[in-house]
């Protein structure tokens, strides 16, 4: 489209008028009817922190879940993406099996309320799953250095159990939704592609992989970034099993300092700020393939 | 298996492997080893069940004859939130789409900044913040504070649904249509909508799937939806797994239907163009000579141009043709130089317009 | 409860600390959403509740008790406009009365044992339910001593405690998975010791009767 013309109407006029009394009306009751006694000091206090022991200044618990809700949310969106391309090629195999395999997880999962498999998955599949694969012992059996490395990339070893079922948790959830997107990915591709590919004498194979998903990656590219923001979003949820991220945390400060509406108000603004940047950065790599594509 | 058929070995075999038969016999082999795999899972939890305890959570028989058990009315609550807040979320997303597309400034700062704090928010803190900072600000209660959380969450995703479909539709229609002097209104009715609706429904439904989803997050502030009643009762009973499986699939019943619903919405929106389309379209655009001089004219174009009897096979239209008179141009006018163009294959483009 | 560091604190985490030098193993805590905390148990994610875990008959049925360590009760904190007169449990039971409590506690048995009428509002967090009385949205939150009595303390122009102490008396044992008669044993004996000692009533007095550890949280 060519640059929007803009145009002061009577829209316009009403919406600031409206604005602007809302916001009075907020200063208002924030004011003269709340009369809450604010306490901004207590936040510094539980972002950062100063370590006596190492003499530096280290993420305080605030923080620390801001960092545990983007590692948690890294490591499930790979899975997901792992399991939501396998799941999506599934979805549109010529094999029957296939598709009733990658249509049953789909269904299951999008149909039940996140809350309610966050509980299942917690209890159920993490308890079969993490035993079998040796988590606990591996975490047992690793160094120093690479207890320390292991604090950085995922959780301290004591919650990296934990830590794994909540990324396994959102991995299979979020998988869901983009086996979808790599569906509706690969189906938006014009049928004439496929049969002019197959014209070329290129096999299903190849046909896939040179002609229908680079393509399709490019439809796919902002909804799986997107996803990315909802697996943020959504990780909010698994604070509910008491993984320790930034929810979870912000919990914690406001039982044990009673501060609540500042505490609220802080993690708003982290959510805000991760998910924002990051759907910017959505919004120029969708301008970037539209520029390159026209 | 008859003498007259000589034994095809090699075929044979392929012929079973393509069979559907195989494949749904493999799945149901997957599905009995998932079975089996949760049967040793819970025997290794040495978890006790009393499924017996659940019929009576649902439905109990009092002295009033059978009532709804307290999971049934948590149910009611979780439809009821859903439904008002999908009325709201609807028209929300709307009014956002809308504002998004208009070209005055403020309202598409508006709807921007809107969107983007809702978006770039999880739902949890947004109905917390909602319940416990503004709900005291404003005096909104706990049910209204939820259905609005719900609503103003889910309207942003609506919105992007209507925004994507407007925009799904190919610019070039737009700008066709545009030349030809068709007033705005007159675009959305005639060529945005009727192939966008084919775009936003699925999704649409999809949106009312996930608004029942994330209604379960009101039980955080203490609303008895579903699953309120059931964390309740679980910590009352402690049949924890006995219930959320319970709760499960009574949200699976309803999405399900939903879902149901989205699948055949999907199909029909998109049989109802294509057979309109090619009943009246594709044989007009046999003429290649048309298509060829007329690039910008694509079939999906040709829906609003045809949306009355076709001169070929005279069948009836969907929805009565209206006269449009508030331009210079005439539909009927336009049409009968697109007739006339795909008839005598004479180039027509919108720049003959003054002929 | 967290300090400013990080760190978990309180009267629980001193005697799981204790415990753990004793045994002479190192403690891990888990922090687990309460309404997750007996399947979390029963599922192994950690091996001991030392939560201020009333003992209640339902309980016992899942999990097994040590003898009591610690002595908690419930008491009420009402809202002072919403509650306004109200002076006894009888003025809260009834059906219009909402009551906050915390999901899955023992709070929630007291109230339905004591309020059958009122309408219970249960939250994953004990700060929600107090934010909620705030607000005014409940005209009272039932939870163990002695946090009622501070939060009435902390916003005495909106709260106060319309009762006197405690309404209820409630044990409080560490909770483990059947099957394990020995560290049972073993509990039940340290228990014993730590409370001739006088160190469970020294821990308890210090989290519970004064608030001398505040400047660790603000």
């Amino acid at each position: 489209m060519d640059r929007p013309r803009y145009r002061l109407t009577v829209l316009d006029i009403f919406l600031v008028a409206a604005l602007a009394g809302s916001l009075l009306f907020i200063i208002y009751r924030l004011v003269f009817v709340l009369n809450y006694n604010w306490n901004w000091a207590i936040i510094p206090t539980y972002l950062v922190r100063f370590d006596s022991e190492s003499g530096r200044w280290t993420a305080n618990v605030l923080l620390e879940g801001l960092f545990t809700t983007i590692r948690l949310s890294a490591w499930g969106m790979l899975l997901a993406a792992v399991l939501g391309l396998l799941m999506g090629l599934a979805r549109t195999s010529r094999r029957l099996f296939f598709k009733l395999c990658a249509r049953t997880y789909v269904e299951l999962i999008r149909n039940t309320p996140p809350l309610v498999l966050v509980f299942i998955f917690y209890f159920f599949v993490s308890d079969q799953v993490l035993p079998a694969i040796g988590a606990e012992t591996f975490v047992r059996g690793l160094s120093e250095r690479g207890n320390y490395w292991l604090h950085i990339f995922a959780a301290p070893p004591e919650l990296f159990v934990a830590f794994l079922s909540g990324t396994i948790t959102i991995g299979i959830f979020q998988g869901a939704y983009i086996t979808e997107i790599v569906r509706a990915g690969i189906q938006a591709i014009d049928i004439g592609q496929w049969e002019a590919s197959r014209a070329l004498g290129l096999n299903r194979l190849q046909q896939m992989r040179l002609v229908i998903l680079p393509q399709a990656l490019r439809l796919m590219l902002p909804p799986l970034a997107n996803e990315f923001i909802n697996t943020i979003k959504y990780s909010s949820i698994v604070s509910i099993i008491s993984i320790q991220e930034l929810t979870f945390q912000g919990m914690q400060v406001m039982s044990s300092t009673q501060v609540t509406i500042e505490v609220w108000l802080t993690i708003t603004g982290m959510y805000l700020v991760l998910c924002l940047t990051l759907s910017l950065w959505v919004q120029w790599l969708e301008n970037r393939l539209n520029v390159q594509s026209s | 298996m008859s003498a007259d058929h000589p034994p095809q070995t090699t075929g044979r075999s392929a012929g079973i492997l393509r069979s559907p038969l195989f494949d749904i016999a493999q799945f149901v082999g997957l599905l009995l080893f998932l079975g089996w795999l949760s049967l040793r899972s819970i025997e290794n939890l040495g978890y006790h069940w009393s499924w017996y305890q659940i019929p009576a959570l649902i439905l109990k028989s009092t002295a009033d004859g059978i009532q709804p058990g307290p999971l049934l009315l948590g149910l009611g609550v979780t439809i009821k939130i859903s439904a008002l807040s999908l009325v709201f979320a609807f028209v929300i997303g709307l009014v956002t789409a809308l504002f998004r597309l208009s070209h005055s400034p403020v309202a598409r700062f508006v709807a921007r900044i809107y969107l983007e704090l809702s978006r770039n928010t999880p739902l949890l803190i947004q109905l917390f913040f909602i319940y416990f900072v503004i709900g005291p600000l404003f005096g909104l209660e706990r049910f209204p504070s939820a259905v609005l959380a719900l609503s103003l969450f889910e309207g942003a995703y609506a919105s992007e649904i209507f925004r994507s479909g407007v925009l799904s539709v190919d610019q070039g229609q737009i700008e066709a249509a545009a030349s030809l002097g068709m007033k705005k209104s007159y675009i959305y009715r005639l060529i945005i909508l009727p192939q966008a609706i084919r775009t936003i429904l699925p999704p649409l439904t999809s949106q009312a799937i996930s608004l029942i989803k994330d209604s379960a997050l009101v039980s955080t502030i203490a609303i008895y939806d579903l699953t309120m009643q059931a964390q309740a009762l679980i910590s009352e009973t402690f049949l924890t797994f006995e219930i959320w499986f319970t709760v499960a699939i009574l949200y699976l019943m309803i999405t399900i239907t939903l879902s149901f619903f989205r699948h055949v919405s999907g199909k029909t929106a998109q049989d109802f163009l294509t057979s309109r389309q090619s009943c009246h379209v594709s044989r007009l655009l046999l003429n290649s000579t048309f298509t060829e001089r007329n690039p910008w004219l694509h079939a999906s174009d040709c829906y609003m141009f045809f949306s009355f009897p076709c001169w070929h096979c005279h069948c009836p239209p969907k929805r009565p043709l209206r006269q449009h008179s508030s331009s210079s141009w005439s539909r009927r006018a336009l049409l009968k130089r697109l007739s006339k163009a795909a008839f005598s294959g004479s180039a027509w483009t919108p720049s003959s317009r003054g002929q | 409860m967290k300090d400013k560091n990080g760190k978990f604190i309180g009267f629980e985490i001193d005697v799981a600390t204790r415990l753990a030098e004793d045994m002479g193993v190192k403690v891990e805590f888990v922090p687990t959403a309460w309404s997750g905390i007996i399947p979390a148990l029963l599922t192994g994610k950690f091996d001991v509740i030392i939560g201020g875990m009333g003992i209640l008959p339902k309980r016992a049925l899942k999990v097994n008790f040590t003898q009591p360590y610690d002595f908690s009760g419930m008491s009420i904190v009402a809202h002072k406009e919403k509650a306004a007169g109200f002076s006894s449990l009888e003025d809260f039971n009834k059906a219009d009365v909402q009551v906050a409590v915390k999901l899955g506690t023992s709070a929630v048995a007291a109230a339905q044992k004591y309020l059958p009428k009122a309408t219970l509002r249960m939250f994953e967090n004990e700060t929600q339910t107090y934010q909620e009385l705030r607000n005014g949205n409940v005209h009272a939150v039932v939870g163990s001593a002695p946090r009622p009595a501070y939060e009435a303390l902390q916003y005495s122009d909106t709260l106060y405690l319309p009762l006197k102490g405690t309404f209820t008396k409630e044990p409080i044992g560490f909770a483990l998975r059947k099957g394990d008669p020995d560290s049972l044993a073993f509990f039940n004996s340290w228990i014993t010791g730590v409370w001739l000692e006088g160190w469970l009533k020294e821990r308890h007095d210090y989290w519970f009767e004064t608030r001398e550890w505040a400047d660790q949280v603000e």
